[in-house]
């Protein structure tokens, strides 16, 4: 699984932590808080990217983000080891993004530039990455819910393809045939999108 | 086999193409289109590049992150609460209160030779945002009145009190230095001692400068000085991080928390107890000419030798390893990790020479808008220092994240 940067204004930790596998952690975790706020800090960015990925909002990823973590900690002794922490972890996420959809089948519109990079990139920049992640989130709407799935898993979530086939309960082979349909529906989606225009 | 089953074939081959591709760039890798790739199934992967790049622009909002992170951590903020819902006064403060009216009464040999005074007054606003070292300008050094001094205090009595209060050191009393009543405007012509004096500071800001001890990140803070440093994972929303870090000398370094909207702050010592001897930091409300600046909070470090704080006997003013609060501070326990850290609510006052143009002294306020909590790790004092806005047990959080 990717490592993006941790968002939090501080990022170097205590190398006897920071060399700690999930796995040493979680199992730490049940006892130790700072176990656990590491592995917190491995995975929020992935869990919110997926999280945003499926329900294309800032609130609404940010709430289940939340829930996921909140989650995660109270059941952290269910973990046990067997395949990896992040399809574990993704897993949950997945189930409170289920639940969100199950709820709420519509989702609203995105309001990214709030989420894009603090760089201050020139305006332009910025309005263009606005719309193309617009355009990619209300796209991915539009893929079967297989595709979708797989894809936000693989792309937003980081995860590899077994990861992602333990997550879904696929084989590794359905798994990269689902995301390369998935891709190729995206491209002809937004191929019609641009003929409209 | 059918041509159905060759374009099977084919898309499993692709996919499996395409996921290698994937993995490829979402490691980072900058790899070019593959060859075998034509037609559409390069746009597929000229798209699937444009998937990977926007994943990456999406970044959780710092604040969230932080506030999340405290709430998960939440459970040893509870713990530090816990230890005194049912109490005002902590056991520690009544075993001390007792143990300082027995320490007044009894004298001790304690020699401190006579010295000339030097504050270095901490100014974050001006400080932090600039150069760090300049806040060390001569025009901050306040000297002040000279006196020769015999301390009192039983060694023996000190070292209990010390075992008690392992980070925070109550001074004899919550005056320091004096009430002048006397103008400054007329000052008297310096003696040689004290134009001596001066000049060593004017050599040892020198020498700070020379150092060059400021930095952007804390990775470059630690090049310059040779040791790790511990940053926040922690900071209420709201508090940003200043772009600069000070240092004091190669022994303390301060990270600065600032909130724009209401000028709070959050600052964040660490002070080497193995290294050079540095007092404080000593917690000040700022004097009114940092004040009228939106300046809300001041910290205090000077070397001991052959310096004092305003002429003090003060024992406290001496401690190397601990920060000195007034008599009537009240100091609350509370969990820092495996660590014991301190509490305290109040801080200094700055009293003023008649004109207003100096400061004579410093008067402990219990009720001055400031708040403070140490604990020590090893051979390290961590001390952090917030306006009001910020409560105990989000100090006792910001605490808990130091990594």
């Amino acid at each position: 699984m990717n490592s993006p940067q941790s968002p939090i204004p501080r990022q170097r930790l205590h190398q006897e932590v920071v060399k700690k596998s999930d796995k040493i952690l979680a199992s730490e975790a049940q006892d130790s808080p700072s176990a656990f706020a590491e592995l917190y800090r491995r995975h929020l960015t992935n869990v919110y990217r997926y999280l945003f990925s499926r329900v294309g909002n800032i609130d609404d990823a940010q709430d289940l983000t939340t829930q996921t973590f909140l989650a995660a900690k109270e059941s952290i002794a269910s973990y046990e080891g067997r395949g990896s922490f992040a399809a574990w972890l993704m897993g949950i996420a997945r189930r409170k993004a289920v639940d969100r959809f199950r709820r709420r089948r519509k989702t609203v519109p995105l309001t990214v530039v709030e989420q894009l990079s603090s760089s201050e990139p020139p305006m332009e920049e910025k309005i263009d990455r606005q719309l193309r992640l617009e355009v990619i989130a209300k796209n991915l709407n539009n893929l079967t819910p297989e595709r979708a799935e797989a894809i936000s898993l693989r792309i937003f979530a980081g995860l590899s393809t077994t990861e992602v086939s333990q997550v879904m309960d696929k084989s590794e082979a359905a798994v990269k045939m689902l995301i390369h349909r998935a891709v190729k529906d995206l491209h002809q989606y937004l191929a019609t999108d641009t003929r409209k225009e | 086999m059918s041509p159905q089953n060759d374009s099977k074939n084919d898309e499993v081959q692709l996919a499996t193409d395409l996921d290698e591709f994937l993995t490829a760039q979402m490691n980072g890798k900058d790899i070019p289109i593959p060859p075998e790739f034509s037609g559409s199934d390069a746009e597929v992967a000229a798209m699937l590049t444009i998937l990977v790049d926007s994943a990456k622009q999406l970044q959780p909002d710092p604040i969230f992150a932080s506030e999340l992170e405290a709430r998960l951590l939440g459970s040893n903020v509870v713990e530090a609460s816990k230890m005194f819902q049912d109490s005002e006064e902590t056991p520690t403060v009544a075993i001390e209160d007792k143990l300082r009216s027995t320490q007044s009464r009894i004298p001790s040999p304690n020699l401190f030779k006579q010295a000339s005074n030097m504050k270095l007054f901490f100014s974050p606003l001006s400080f932090f945002p600039s150069r760090p070292i300049r806040r060390f300008s001569l025009a901050a050094i306040v000297l002040l009145s000279v006196s020769s001094v015999v301390v009192a205090s039983t060694p023996a009595l000190r070292s209990f009190a010390q075992s008690i209060f392992e980070n925070f050191i109550r001074t004899n009393s919550d005056m320091v230095g004096s009430r002048s009543t006397e103008s400054t405007g007329k000052r008297r012509p310096l003696t040689e001692k004290q134009k001596q004096e001066i000049e060593e500071l004017k050599k040892l800001e020198k020498q700070w400068e020379n150092q060059e001890l400021i930095a952007s990140t804390v990775a470059e803070m630690e090049a310059k000085i040779g040791y790790d440093l511990k940053e926040p994972t922690f900071i209420p929303a709201g508090y940003i991080s200043d772009d600069e870090i000070g240092s004091f000398s190669l022994d303390v370094v301060m990270l600065d928390y600032k909130n724009h909207q209401n000028n709070a702050r959050i600052l964040i010592t660490q002070k080497r107890l193995d290294g050079e001897k540095i007092i404080g930091p000593i917690l000040n409300t700022p004097p009114e000419k940092y004040k009228s600046k939106g300046q809300r909070i001041g910290l205090t470090l000077f070397p001991p030798q052959p310096n004092t704080l305003y002429g003090s006997k003060d024992p406290a003013l001496q401690q190397v390893d601990k920060a000195p609060v007034g008599v009537s501070a009240k100091i609350e326990s509370v969990q820092i990790g495996q660590s014991t850290g301190e509490y305290v609510e109040g801080a200094w006052d700055s009293i003023y020479s008649q004109d207003g143009s100096s400061t004579s002294g410093m008067e402990w306020n219990q009720n001055a808008p400031l708040r403070q909590l140490q604990w020590k790790e090893g051979n390290t004092l961590y001390h952090i220092a917030s306006t009001n806005e910020i409560g105990r047990d989000e100090l006792v959080a910001i605490a808990n994240s130091m990594r």
